[in-house]
């Protein structure tokens, strides 16, 4: 299993470099593959629930292309001339589209399997001593969101218990307690952070990150994959000049199949430290 | 009767189209590393009242005679991809690489030279106008400051053209900056020799100056399979780890 952060950092930045730097199609219905194939085993995190985000941004491009681009020579219908949309819609407009929207979803999906699989306690962990309480702020300050929404959410649950409307209309009637209760969170974490000698002494670790075989298989494989898509990338896919996608060459499979290592073995670790902040 | 007549024919009667000749500046700028003269002039002369601009190119005469190579977006939206034989050989799909050096064109106003935002054939040029077209990389840069009477000087050979049939049109090299008498500047013989004596429609170019066409290879099985293994592998493997347990 892979127990080092490094180790999906390094993975991570492999998959993100995949996702954008050829937009073959073909090449990234694999890509979609190995990140479903990565981020399986943690499907029930809350984290994999962002796959709706990036469906979204998916279709957005596609729609904008489809409506703005008047190139193309695969003319899908025409419209009168009304001002912007007016004019030839193209296939190719729709993969150009389409190419940028896949690779947003993997952004997103390559993301939400970092988070579920690497605590920011543990980034933090990572950065030099210098850095160390600036990263702390950062990652409290990065936590405050979520936790806002998740306040938010249950104070509307608490709202239905008692038998209140609980729709965008009592959303005014949650304000104060969602300040209040931000405002308890945000004393517990001073607290926490002063009982732990935050600031006062040298930074001491409750437990330590340790190596692991795989770590470095991963992180082997994940370089690997980088290297070959920087040095050997080909002609990056453009629908304009060909529509049909080029068949990708074997270091291109070699370098999306190499991001498909933590998939292996891919049942997480039990995690006994549980604090996520 | 006689009135009639005459008022009749006068107003049906139309000047036939070479009864005036029009005359457009062409300048053509090439890259830095171009073995050549790397500016051309031409001054092309025309019966209609406007002409496109891939009509001034075919009836200028560049790309040894051939009408120049040119790449459709669609949408009529056509740019050049080869002029006066530069690139040579054509890339892939006319461009290569995204980010290689290409044709860019312009138009000369009072107020200096302005890119063209269209298609070579989204624009007309009339009587007195001057395009230029540059080889740069990426973002095009205009060509050197020109006057219309530099290239089209008054004693310009007059061989009148029409869309259809092509004609020489007057070739000369571009002087260069030391250069004081600009007019006078000997014609190039290489280019009096490349001067087309057959009009090539535009369409037809691409199978003309293009690379040596070869007989289309099958596409190879091979790139398919490793392609298709891939996918099943990761499928595959989609499956064993559905199999398995989240926490």
């Amino acid at each position: 299993m892979i127990r080092h952060p490094l180790a999906w950092c390094v993975w991570g930045i492999a998959g993100l470099c995949a996702a954008f730097i050829d937009r073959n199609p073909l090449l990234q219905v694999l890509l979609v593959l190995v990140v479903i194939n990565v981020g399986l085993p943690h499907r029930r995190n809350p984290a994999m629930r962002h796959w709706k985000i990036g469906l979204a941004l998916a279709v957005v491009p596609i729609l904008f292309s489809a409506a703005l681009s008047r190139f193309g020579r695969h003319v899908i219908f025409t419209l009168p001339g009304i001002p912007i949309v007016g004019g030839a819609w193209s296939w190719e407009a729709v993969a150009y589209g389409a190419s940028t929207g896949v690779a947003l979803l993997l952004t997103v999906a390559v993301f939400a399997t970092l988070q579920a699989n690497v605590r920011s306690a543990d980034l933090v962990a990572l950065l030099p001593r210098s850095l160390y309480r600036t990263g702390t702020v950062f990652a409290l300050s990065l936590a405050f969101a979520p936790k806002t929404i998740a306040s938010f959410q249950a104070l509307l649950e608490a709202r239905r218990l008692r038998g209140q409307r609980a729709g965008w209309r009592s959303a005014p009637g949650l304000v104060v307690p969602l300040l209040l209760t931000m405002l308890e969170q945000a004393l517990q974490y001073g607290e926490s952070l002063d009982a732990r000698g935050y600031g006062s002494r040298r930074r001491s670790h409750y437990r330590p990150l340790g190596w692991s075989l795989f770590d470095g298989f991963v992180i082997g494989a994940s370089l690997t994959s980088l290297i070959l898509d920087l040095v050997l990338s080909p002609q990056p896919y453009n629908p304009y000049l060909d529509l049909a996608p080029s068949l990708p060459s074997a270091a291109s499979l070699l370098s999306i199949l190499l991001l498909a290592t933590p998939a292996l073995r891919g049942t997480p670790r039990m995690d006994h430290a549980t604090n996520r902040a | 009767m006689a009135l009639v007549l005459a008022l009749t024919g006068a107003v049906l009667w139309h000047p036939p189209a070479h009864g005036a000749t029009h005359r457009a500046a062409l300048v053509i700028q090439h890259s830095a590393s171009w073995p050549g003269p790397r500016a051309l002039w031409k001054c092309v002369e025309f019966a209609q009242e406007a002409i496109g601009g891939l009509a001034l190119l075919e009836l200028a005469g560049v790309n040894s005679g051939q009408p120049p190579q040119v790449y459709d977006w669609g949408g009529g939206s056509d740019t050049v991809c080869q002029l006066d034989r530069q690139p040579t050989p054509v890339p892939d799909r006319c461009f290569g690489p995204t980010s290689g050096p290409n044709w860019s064109d312009w138009h000369a106003t009072p107020s200096g030279w302005v890119a063209r935002s269209t298609g070579v054939n989204g624009y007309t040029l009339h009587d007195g106008d001057i395009e230029g077209w540059t080889y740069t990389s990426t973002f095009g840069a205009p060509p050197p400051a020109v006057r219309f009477a530099q290239v089209c000087a008054a004693a310009a050979p007059t061989v009148v053209a029409t869309h259809s049939a092509t004609a020489p049109a007057a070739v000369r090299a571009a002087p260069t900056a030391t250069a004081t008498t600009a007019v006078s500047a000997p014609i190039s013989p290489n280019l009096q020799a490349a001067a087309p004596s057959v009009s090539i429609t535009s369409r037809s170019a691409l199978a003309v100056t293009g690379p040596p066409t070869q007989r289309p290879t099958p596409p190879s099985i091979g790139p398919w399979l490793l392609f298709g293994g891939a996918a099943a592998l990761l499928v595959g493997l989609g499956a064993v780890n559905l199999r398995r347990r989240g926490p």
